[in-house]
């Protein structure tokens, strides 16, 4: 099944799920963050009645030449919140796990993203995609609506993961970008040195940061019972190793490496989250999101 | 009951052991490339001791214990002392086999070739018996008795009373005698001989006289270029130099001749008749599937008096047409004596139960390593 389409079951759960901003953004938007916000705008959303303190230019006058009664043109307000999602296509991302070696990291990120716009797209939110890839990133500018999502898929699509990013170079050309109240999820394998500090970077502006880690069930449980050659895809250094022999030093180190990641990100306010393949991809993202306020 | 190996060299097949093994151990050796991002905490720790280590165990010790069963196969494992120490009962064929006495435990078998036991038809009767009843001595252990049941007359013994290394229980059971046998006829003598050699007809007419019990002697005499008898008969050729083609052929194809000293013949002959001094009076040369007897001298009483002796029909008859021996005696007067050397038992060979070994192991290796779910796909 691609990534990208949505299975029902999941599309069900998805379903009690919100993405909200912080406080902060909260506050900004008065009371809300409704991305429905009916009032003036250039798209036409519906008609609705008149009701007193209405703002006559408002009203439909051929609307009421035609049917003696008062109607307002109600128009969709773009929400100034924009929900961008930014996607790791470096070579790690293609790794899978042993056990499903036709589902990779990628894929699961892909099917997290799509998980993220079908939210955004029912809760109205504009969102971006920007995907970081060898060649530097690929962008689709905040928008809302079906049309836009299948923009953003058929960009998703196409791609395949290869290469090492170069966050450290990316990060702040994409930071530009990124509106003051918007919502950034970053999906990765966190492996990155230079994403992490970019995270850091983009929360110290002032900027809500979430990480997505996808993790693979391999570097959960480590299950390599026998002699492996353990290639990085994205330096190509190899290691050979008996897996049993690896297994309780890797589990260790990793698990601790984890677990320093996450206070790192909670000192700098990033939310966080790790997302395991063998894992369906509403839990993390009712974890993530589901924290009032976040971590 | 010892074990044994009758072909040790066969052993050396369990080199082959080394094949499974190998192939167990080569796949291991290949690691599998496996991408792997988080290297950078992964120890690369100096490569602990290389153990060996093998997949699917059990395969490979199906496939090793299905080697080792096939070097011991070709080894040829016996077992000395496995013996069967039951009292034998033999029947000769031809009586019936409700004359074997009841003998607690006793085997009862056919006094036939293999040795069939007595519930099966009774095979035709034994050539030579006695020869049968050494076998049968032969391959029983010393503690084994043996009971024969022998009918009144015997066919096809020889002339020495068989010595065992048992004493048999020997029954002799009322047979109807088997049917009176006429004594051969002596064969037909037939002489071509040129004219030099016509007086020498005479002392072969006078040997067919002396074969004739009654009647006319079954003789024939005629010229070189007479018709050549059939090859039951004795070719007489009394000539000089090379036989013709034809006498050669008649010889070739299965004739027995007499042929007089002047002949020429190729080959080697074999002395077969000496006289009194050690020197040679015939010899015999074999031509194809017949054979000539040639006589040395010539058919003169001055330089061969034996011709005149009143034993030379039957040594002649003797050496070219020998009647059989007497082969027919008294039961009671041919019981077996014992005191015969007993024969070291053949060991009991392992080979066709280790076959139905092998071919189970087979094919119990051959499920294994075709079933659909192998822990690991070839």
């Amino acid at each position: 099944m691609s990534p990208l389409e949505l299975p029902p079951d999941l599309r069900g759960r998805l379903r009690g799920l919100e993405i909200r901003p912080r406080g902060r953004a909260v506050l900004a938007q008065a009371g809300a963050h409704a991305s429905r916000n009916r009032g003036g705008g250039m798209e036409f959303a519906q008609y609705r009645a008149y009701e007193r303190g209405d703002d006559l230019r408002r009203i439909d006058w051929r609307l009421y030449a035609r049917s003696d009664k008062l109607f307002v043109r109600d128009a969709e307000r773009e929400s100034p919140v924009a929900i961008w999602l930014v996607l790791d296509a470096s070579a790690s991302m293609a790794q899978a796990d042993l056990r499903r070696p036709d589902w990779s990291r990628f894929d699961a990120a892909r099917r997290m993203a799509a998980a993220i716009i079908d939210i955004a797209l029912r809760q109205g939110d504009r969102f971006g995609v920007a995907i970081e890839t060898v060649s530097g990133p690929v962008v689709i500018t905040p928008g809302g609506g079906a049309g836009h999502r299948d923009r953003a898929f058929s960009a998703l699509a196409g791609l395949a993961p290869g290469g090492a990013a170069a966050w450290g170079r990316d990060v702040a050309a994409l930071g530009e970008r990124f509106g003051r109240h918007d919502l950034i999820v970053l999906i990765s394998d966190g492996m990155d040195e230079d994403l992490i500090q970019g995270a850091e970077r983009l929360a110290a502006t002032g900027r809500e940061v979430a990480l997505i880690r996808v993790l693979t069930s391999d570097e959960r449980d480590f299950p390599f019972d026998q002699g492996y050659r353990f290639v990085d895809p994205e330096t190509g250094a190899d290691l050979l190793g008996d897996g049993r022999a690896l297994r309780d030093e890797f589990l260790r180190r990793f698990t601790a490496a984890r677990a320093a990641l996450d206070e790192r990100l909670d000192a700098c306010g990033v939310r966080h989250i790790e997302h395991f393949l063998d894992r369906r991809e509403d839990e993390a993202l009712r974890a993530l999101f589901s924290r009032r306020g976040g971590a | 009951m010892t074990p044994t190996l009758l072909a040790p060299l066969g052993l050396v097949g369990l080199a082959a052991l080394a094949i499974p093994l190998i192939i167990h151990i080569a796949r291991r050796n290949e690691s599998r490339t496996v991408q792997f991002a988080a290297m950078r905490w992964l120890e690369a720790r100096p490569r602990p001791r290389r153990r060996v280590r093998f997949d699917e165990l059990w395969l490979l010790a199906i496939r090793l214990a299905l080697l080792i069963l096939v070097a011991l196969w070709l080894a040829q494992p016996a077992l000395f002392g496995v013996t069967d120490d039951r009292p034998v009962v033999a029947v000769t064929p031809g009586l019936s086999p409700g004359a074997a006495p009841d003998i607690e435990g006793a085997r009862r078998v056919w006094l036939a070739p293999d040795f069939p036991d007595l519930a099966s038809p009774a095979p035709p009767a034994p050539v030579n018996p006695i020869s049968l009843l050494r076998e049968l001595d032969a391959r029983l252990p010393p503690e084994a008795s043996l009971t024969v049941i022998a009918p009144s007359i015997l066919d096809g013994v020889d002339a020495e009373r068989p010595v065992l290394a048992r004493s048999v229980d020997w029954r002799v059971v009322e047979a109807p005698s088997p049917a009176e046998v006429d004594p051969p006829e002596p064969p037909q003598l037939v002489v071509r001989h040129d004219e030099a050699h016509a007086g020498g007809a005479r002392y072969f007419r006078a040997v067919a006289a002396a074969w004739t019990e009654a009647g006319e002697p079954a003789f024939e005499t005629a010229a070189l270029d007479a018709r050549l008898p059939n090859t039951d008969s004795v070719l007489v050729w009394l000539a000089s130099g090379p036989m013709p083609d034809r006498v050669v052929g008649w010889i070739e194809g299965g004739g027995a001749a007499i042929i007089s000293d002047e002949i020429a013949i190729g080959g080697r002959g074999e002395g077969v008749w000496r006289d009194d001094d050690g020197a040679q009076i015939a010899e015999r040369y074999r031509l194809g599937s017949g054979s000539a007897l040639r006589l040395t001298r010539a058919l003169e009483p001055q330089s061969f008096p034996q011709l005149l002796e009143p034993e030379f029909p039957d040594r002649l008859r003797a050496l070219i047409a020998p009647p059989p021996e007497p082969a027919r005696v008294r039961a009671v007067d041919h019981a077996p004596l014992s005191g015969a050397a007993p024969y070291p038992l053949p060991p009991l060979e392992m080979r066709s139960w280790l076959a139905v070994l092998i071919a189970l192991l087979f094919a119990l290796e051959r499920w294994m390593a075709t079933r659909s779910r192998r822990a690991i796909a070839a």
